[in-house]
């Protein structure tokens, strides 16, 4: 965990502050919400964490802030995204592109197909660079490549001029964060930035994170099923579940005490060092489909607490210990399994 | 997916690498110095041919193929070789006119009908409409609007070769729209006109241009064929369909008349339908062993 996790959050402006944030899906004549009222905050400088299983929304939610969610089918239906305190929702979509790759930048989850094909990388930071400044080509390209040096590519000179099939995943993941780097972003997405590379190069695009944040005092809003990189980077964390914020706490607190069932499922899901389980506990069960969601909690049907009570009212996500806030009717219960 | 595999190979010598690979195969090596024969002829028709195309030689009338007249003369006497030459060059420069006009509309249409999808099914309904009519029968409807000629029949093929480019271009903007790197363009804030020149067109031209070469011999044949039928290229401007149409009264008793002018469109149109077809193999990595 990071060392700064244990310190206040700051009590200054957040950098992007989201109400009560939903996006729809139309579906024939169903309406059915894929994002339902999120809010958080992030920080200067900090990071946020979003887990969830496939299919909870977290990459909705993401293309949500960016208001980039495909439309049709979906549709953002409410809420509010404050950057700097401007809320985003009413902007068009000339007025999205001002503040897209200038002030809120997203990393895709997979580098082999995130790079245009038919340019080179060099050309590619160069015209994200020029989308929002009045450099001159000289000038873009000396910044393109001090940013490649930036993000550890060796010999920039030359790999300026490079084609992106000419790369590996690792160093075209490092090239799509020196683009979104380009403009010096307030905000930084990152959906799944190393899901698709392995291991090693995992821990050396993860480090490149955190480097650039600690300099740049972007905040990272981070997005991942992965808990062991989400522990490993986040300073808050939310977690997702068919839509909705059902578990929200700072990392060292979540990882402590797991308060919502399905967290709980989802760390004793994973294998420990010490290994002293014989088998891994899965979560029984799928993520409902947005069209089909039960009544209640949305997890009740696969929750070993649910009862009545689960099954017909939603539980409101509400602070039980300071800055932890978990949506759950048995916290008590939940919180000595 | 056809851009990321064939760009390795074709992004350091695109031109080498095609020939290269034309060479290979001895059809397509065939083709292609037929095509190339015949274009020469065409551009260089002014200083290649013999006689003036239009010189009527009444004492010389529907002779066969001989020493002074290679290809023999037509029914005024004009000599066919030459004519043929004059005739290609029409012919090919109203293919071309038809692809580059109806190609430039039709990428338009396609690209704006995925990208914007609010548009897409006006847009495409439309097209549909259009391909509804045969290419002949727009022939005859514009030849009556504004009268027969050379341009009558560039407006027609160009409008029925933009739905077909609409298409192909459609189904190719949608899955380059669909990649990774446009959401990357979007979230780095790019217009959409620059996406759509820098990004979607891009990815896409590749099928498009192999669909306009294997159009192209589909619309010398089209041109030619209004022609042959009057609605085209007027006499006594040598084109390859009306002289083909002018040899029929003596077909029985000299058919070089008719049939130098038919079998020239037919080589034509052979070699670039050859040409066209091993330009796709290459093109596309699924064929590529």
């Amino acid at each position: 965990m990071n060392d700064d996790t244990n310190t206040a959050v700051p009590n200054a402006r957040p950098v992007l502050d989201v109400r009560d944030f939903s996006v729809d899906l139309t579906a024939g004549k169903t309406i059915s919400p894929i994002v339902d009222k999120v809010s958080f905050e992030v920080h200067e400088g900090r990071t946020l964490g979003i887990v969830g299983e496939s299919g909870c929304g977290k990459s909705m939610l993401s293309l949500g802030i960016m208001k980039l969610v495909p439309s049709p089918p979906a549709r953002i239906a409410g809420g509010q995204v404050l950057l700097d305190g401007t809320d985003l929702v009413p902007y068009s979509n000339g007025q999205m592109q001002e503040i897209r790759g200038n002030r809120i930048s997203m990393i895709f989850q997979e580098p082999m197909t995130s790079l245009n094909p038919v340019y080179t990388v060099g050309y590619q930071i160069i015209e994200a660079l020029r989308a929002h400044s009045s450099m001159t080509s000289a000038q873009a390209r000396s910044r393109a490549i001090d940013l490649l040096r930036q993000v550890g590519i060796s010999n920039p000179e030359k790999r300026v001029d490079e084609y992106p099939h000419r790369l590996s995943g690792g160093m075209r993941q490092r090239i799509v964060i020196a683009i979104a780097l380009a403009c010096n972003p307030r905000v930084l997405i990152a959906d799944e930035p190393t899901t698709a590379l392995d291991v090693t190069i995992q821990a050396q695009i993860l480090d490149l994170m955190r480097s650039l944040k600690s300099e740049s005092g972007t905040a990272i809003i981070l997005i991942s099923h992965d808990l062991g990189v989400i522990a490993e980077m986040a300073d808050d964390v939310v977690v997702m579940y068919a839509g909705r914020i059902i578990e929200q706490a700072p990392v060292h607190s979540l990882f402590a005490a797991p308060s919502h069932p399905y967290t709980q499922g989802l760390l004793a899901s994973i294998p420990t060092v010490d290994g002293d389980q014989e088998r891994l506990q899965p979560i029984p069960g799928t993520v409902p489909p947005p069209h089909d969601r039960p009544d209640g909690c949305a997890f009740n049907p696969r929750c070993r607490f649910s009862d009545a009570k689960c099954r017909t009212e939603r539980p409101p996500l509400e602070e039980k210990i300071s800055g932890h806030k978990v949506a759950c009717w048995h916290t008590d219960l939940g919180a000595q399994p | 997916m056809t851009s990321h595999a064939s760009t390795p190979a074709a992004d350091a010598r695109p031109a080498r690498y095609l020939l290269a690979a034309l060479g290979r195969d001895p059809v397509s090596c065939i083709a292609l110095a037929m095509l190339t024969t015949l274009f020469l002829c065409a551009a260089l028709a002014p200083w290649l041919a013999p006689y003036d195309p239009l010189q009527i030689n009444m004492s010389r009338v529907l002779q066969s193929p001989s020493l002074d007249h290679v290809f023999g003369t037509d029914g005024q006497g004009r000599d066919i070789f030459s004519r043929s030459m004059f005739g290609l060059r029409v012919t090919i420069m109203l293919g071309f006119a038809a692809i580059f006009v109806g190609g430039t509309i039709g990428t338009l249409v396609g690209l704006l009908a995925a990208f914007y999808p609010r548009t897409d099914t006006l847009l495409m309904r439309l097209m549909d409409i259009i391909l509804s009519f045969p290419a002949i029968l727009f022939g005859l409807a514009v030849a009556a609007i504004i009268g027969s000629g050379t341009t009558a029949v560039i407006i027609a093929l160009s409008v029925s070769t933009t739905p077909l480019v609409a298409r192909i271009a459609r189904g190719a903007a949608l899955m380059v729209l669909a990649q990774d790197y446009v959401s990357s363009g979007r979230a780095i804030g790019l217009h959409d006109w620059t996406l759509l020149r820098r990004y979607v067109l891009p990815n896409c031209v590749s099928t498009i241009v192999v669909f306009l070469t294997l159009r192209l011999g589909q619309a010398i044949l089209l041109g030619a064929s209004l022609s042959f039928l009057g609605l085209g290229t007027q006499p006594p401007t040598p084109e390859l369909g009306t002289m083909a149409a002018q040899g029929i009264g003596f077909f029985f008793f000299a058919p070089h008349v008719t049939l130098i002018p038919s079998v020239t469109i037919f080589l034509l149109v052979l070699s670039m339908n050859i040409l066209g077809d091993s330009l796709r193999d290459i093109l596309d990595p699924r064929l590529r062993s």
